[in-house]
């Protein structure tokens, strides 16, 4: 897992979003390509059935999970030891959102520390990570 | 109260059709594939935070 890549569910969405973020869309075709060197844990797939049953959209839903299950075959589950690490970050980052502590606890623990997302000024803030840069180091 | 949004269904129907024809011929095992599939499939951008916010309303 040393070196591996978290991507972050916000690439998925922005690839099936609307508005055409093409840089969204390239990062997936690189992970597509490398896929040894990315991965993700479960919750992002809760995340997409979260959204489409808000979004009222089931048929979307299924497209959309299959998809991404074909696409991140290395998704690793989130143990109660995930939990604890991120409530330990909570201490120390309090006013960020536990959802997002659980996504680095869950990283740290799988010694872990580069993540694949979009500019967040919350996730920017923890130490613990560092976010691959989109527009300039598309290759993963 | 739940929040419903509209989605139109004839976009849905061609795209569940496109889908279950990649599936029949096996092509999402190819992952460029799924990367196409999940392009295709556009709908609305939001970030939790707007989804939340739009869930908020709902619930007022």
């Amino acid at each position: 897992m040393k070196n591996k890549k978290f991507i972050d569910s916000n690439i998925i969405f922005y690839c099936s979003g609307d508005i055409g973020y093409r840089w969204a869309v390239k990062v997936a075709q690189e992970v597509a390509k490398n896929d040894n060197d990315t991965y993700t844990d479960v919750f992002l797939f809760q995340e997409i059935l979260d959204r489409f049953y808000y979004l009222n959209d089931p048929d979307k839903a299924e497209i959309i999970y299959n998809a991404v299950r074909s696409l991140l075959e290395n998704t690793i589950k989130v143990t109660v030891a995930d939990f604890d690490k991120s409530y330990e970050l909570h201490q120390k980052y309090p006013n960020l959102q536990p959802r997002l502590l659980l996504r680095v606890g869950t990283m740290i623990n799988n010694n872990s520390k580069k993540i694949i997302s979009t500019y967040s000024a919350d996730s920017e803030e923890i130490e613990e990570i560092s976010r691959i840069n989109l527009m300039e180091d598309i290759k993963v | 109260m739940e929040l419903k949004i509209e989605v139109p269904t004839t976009k849905i129907k061609k795209i569940k059709k496109m889908v279950d024809k990649e599936l029949k011929n096996n092509s999402l095992n190819n992952k460029l594939e799924s990367v196409k599939i999940i392009t295709r499939a556009k709908g609305p951008v939001c970030n939790w935070k707007d989804l939340e916010k739009e869930i908020m309303k709902g619930a007022i």
